[in-house]
């Protein structure tokens, strides 16, 4: 028995061949100094069985099918093109959603256990896994992060880094942050300067009993639709902003462009969405904030999102 | 035959059409898919009509 630093671990992405199936070659993958946080969270039934006993007996709830659920976050990179690359569906740049469902890319999603060298002496993995929601959140003066929600099919806890469960060329850490004083923005009002922006992208899956039919695991995960949101603030300005509440619902889509830059990278994120919300809260310090938020929608000829990384 | 995606960037399943690339597309693909804009031989008499200036 030993306790377990939760500083001493690193996050690793790799795609998968084949779906639910260990990959022990990380050569494909990606490592992150990033959050990992999963959960087994089994479906369960209660048995209607008479317990002879006042109290419940131990196997009257019994597991009906296995899930796995877990959040990854952390300071956000070019190196998580990787995650861009799951969430959509897409091999390469431009990403952006089909119209008509896709082959569902999964992952196996690795929390690695260093030992004092730095090297991986246990780990934890996640198989069967698929993103379905990407949160990226930029503030001034700060970095972006971003918060990736998985859904897994299996999973394999405390394994030992040796014999058949060897993990093999794993890559070193990757990514360059990106900073917020370096993002830039071109925002359905024209302006080009923002205080802070939060971009939502989310793909909703069909319902458990699809995804399950007669087997104890996810089997299918196709999903039925997909969107998301993108909320901004900006200072209030006079003209820029004196039409806003009128462009509530107006079943027109707005163009946003919100590019993340540093010095290698950039991925320029262009939406398209519905004003659900245009507010001037008053201020702390005097000057008027204006807050959007726009619903991601298919324009009839523009993606809701689409990530150009160049 | 070879024809250009010409509107914006589209992906229909597993295909994908970037906006402005080239693609050896079927006659079914361009009956399905309204933005292409096949490739026809202008640009090979261009071509030779380059050579014989040359010459």
């Amino acid at each position: 028995m030993a306790i377990v630093n939760s500083n001493n671990y690193y996050t690793g992405v790799v795609p998968e061949s084949s779906r639910n199936t260990q990959v022990k070659d990380l050569t494909t993958g990606k490592i992150f100094p990033d959050v990992l946080e999963w959960n087994f969270e089994p479906m369960t039934v209660d048995k209607p069985q008479k317990e002879k006993n006042l109290a419940e007996s131990s196997d009257r709830t019994v597991i009906t099918a296995n899930k796995v659920t877990a959040t990854m976050s952390g300071n956000l990179t070019d190196a998580h093109e990787i995650l861009l690359q799951l969430l959509f569906d897409d091999a390469s740049s431009p990403y952006l959603f089909a119209s008509t469902i896709p082959t569902t890319k999964s992952a196996n999603f690795y929390q690695l256990f260093l030992n004092a060298n730095g090297t991986v002496a246990s780990y934890d993995v996640i198989l069967g896994a698929v993103i379905t929601q990407f949160e990226m959140t930029g503030d001034a003066n700060g970095l972006w992060t971003y918060t990736a929600t998985i859904e897994g099919t299996s999973y394999r806890q405390q394994i030992t880094n040796t014999g058949g469960d060897v993990l093999s060329n794993i890559p070193s850490l990757a990514g360059t942050v990106f900073q917020f004083g370096n993002t830039t923005c071109l925002l359905y009002t024209s302006k080009t300067a923002l205080n802070s922006a939060n971009i939502t992208i989310t793909k909703s899956m069909v319902d458990d009993k699809l995804r399950f039919q007669n087997s104890m695991s996810m089997a299918n995960d196709r999903y039925i639709g997909v969107g998301g949101t993108i909320s901004f603030e900006t200072l209030w300005d006079d003209s820029a902003d004196a039409g806003g509440q009128a462009k509530k619902y107006d079943v027109t889509a707005k163009a946003n462009t919100i590019t993340l830059v540093n010095a290698s990278k950039s991925w320029a994120v262009l939406t398209y969405g519905i004003l659900t919300e245009h507010s001037r809260p008053d201020a702390d310090r005097a000057e008027f904030l204006a807050s959007d938020t726009l619903k991601l929608v298919y324009s009839g000829a523009n993606n809701p999102v689409q990530i150009t990384v160049s | 035959m070879k024809a250009i995606w010409k509107l914006p960037t589209f992906r229909d399943g597993n295909n994908k059409f970037v906006q402005g690339e080239t693609y050896e597309v079927t006659e079914k693909q361009i009956a399905q898919f309204s933005g292409f804009e096949i490739i026809k031989d202008k640009k090979q008499t261009g071509d030779k009509d380059g050579d014989s200036k040359q010459q």
